[in-house]
């Protein structure tokens, strides 16, 4: 069965030069003048979706987590693994990302 | 010049003819209406405000005029109209004190791209304001005249105008709209603010206009920095009880209650991350007014205290 990888949504990657950033308690507010809309990150989403932001990126749930692990080395690996799922699955609903389908 | 120096026949004259000209916060507004009806309760609700000379800049000619031709006898009508536009279907006449408050409300919306506006009350001690966002049926209101009615000055009662240059409230100290069970707790809370008669059937109920305070009216020109955002819910039954807010949850609150914020983008968008960090944010349920303004009392009390 193929490892499913995830990409950035092409709207995520159009407008990212416009975006802007503010870091408040419970992680991150991001603000899309483009698309009129603002999201409430938790730090782990904010950090996931900076590894899809060069185009053609497209990474695993294991490469997130092997990413968070490079970043947090004292993290355990198994609530490590949960967090990320669980931002993906924020990100995705949020249509930030998207799954990665090979053309 | 005040409009409470005009005697009621000189307001009546002068509103059924060339307008009322009025400063309310940043705007200058010029009222007109052929509606004598209303002329009593407008004078008292706005007897605190400034007249504005004529040779001023008028942001807003607005006029509530009754309805043409049989409209005037058959189901009268009062209309509303902005620079002698008439963005709004006619209403009864029996509404139209309630369409001119409601109008203004719509002409600050809609011609504020300078302001950050919010749907929001705003009251402050001091130089301090406590901003408080919320949906309809909340208790917004009429906490906001519980507070106005022991010693906080009221800023706004539905739109809180933020300068995008200094981020502080813009006061613009108009009446409050109370509606339905509200209308009889604050005559029975504060029976000396003068409420206008209650008007019946409008879309939002029963509604009548409470007078803002004449220290309100006369300090509308002082500024007050973002301090408390505090998101009310009235709870039959319950303590008065603030829950501290992130300010990333703040921020959407506030964002959410924004009427211009994505027309402002950046400006939007760095107006409401400075009101977030200026203010200690909460959710607050209440259900007794005297409760809940020993609570606002309170943050006032502690702030003060640790400024000296």
């Amino acid at each position: 069965m193929p490892v499913q990888r995830y990409v950035a949504a092409a709207a995520l990657l159009e407008g990212l030069q416009f975006v802007l950033w503010k870091e408040v308690d419970e992680g991150w507010v991001r603000f899309d003048p483009t698309a009129g809309q603002t999201l409430l990150l938790a730090p782990i989403s904010r950090f996931l979706l900076d590894q899809l932001s060069h185009p053609g990126s497209a990474l695993s749930i294991d490469d997130f987590v092997a990413a968070v692990l490079l970043e947090e080395p004292d993290a355990p690996p198994d609530d490590c693994r949960l967090a990320v799922s669980a931002a993906v699955d924020a990100l995705a609903a949020a249509r930030l990302i998207e799954q990665h389908r090979p053309s | 010049m005040r409009i409470r120096d005009l005697s009621p026949s000189d307001f009546r004259t002068r509103l059924g003819g060339d307008g009322i000209r009025l400063a309310t916060g940043p705007f200058n507004c010029r009222l007109q209406s052929g509606i004598g009806e209303i002329a009593d309760e407008l004078a008292r609700l706005y007897a605190h405000h400034t007249l504005v000379d004529s040779s001023a800049f008028t942001d807003f000619h607005i006029a509530v005029q009754p309805g043409h031709g049989l409209r005037r006898w058959l189901r009268p009508q009062a209309l509303f109209s902005v620079d002698s536009v008439e963005p709004f279907t006619p209403l009864p006449r029996a509404q139209a004190l309630p369409m001119l408050e409601w109008g203004l409300n719509w002409c600050v919306t809609a011609y504020s791209q300078h302001i950050l506006v919010l749907h929001a009350a705003a009251v402050a001690r001091g130089n301090r304001a406590a901003i408080l966002p919320a949906p309809p049926g909340s208790g917004k209101s009429t906490l906001c005249a519980a507070l106005v009615n022991r010693g906080w000055r009221l800023l706004s009662d539905e739109l809180t105008l933020i300068s995008l240059e200094t981020g502080q409230v813009m006061g613009l100290a108009r009446p409050v709209n109370l509606k339905n069970a509200s209308i009889d707790i604050i005559r029975a809370y504060a029976p000396d603010a003068f409420l206008t008669r209650p008007v019946r059937d409008t879309t939002k109920g029963t509604v009548a206009l409470m007078a803002p305070t004449a220290a309100s009216v006369e300090a509308v020109a002082t500024p007050a920095t973002p301090t408390w955002m505090i998101l009310p819910r009235y709870r039959a039954g319950t303590d008065a009880i603030l829950s501290p807010m992130g300010s990333g949850n703040a921020f959407l609150q506030i964002a959410d209650n924004a009427m211009n914020y994505h027309i402002l983008g950046e400006q939007g968008f760095e107006a409401v991350g400075r009101m977030v960090d200026s203010c200690q944010s909460f959710g607050f349920e209440y259900s007794r007014l005297d409760d809940a303004i020993a609570v606002f009392d309170r943050l006032a009390a502690e702030a003060e205290s640790e400024a000296r």
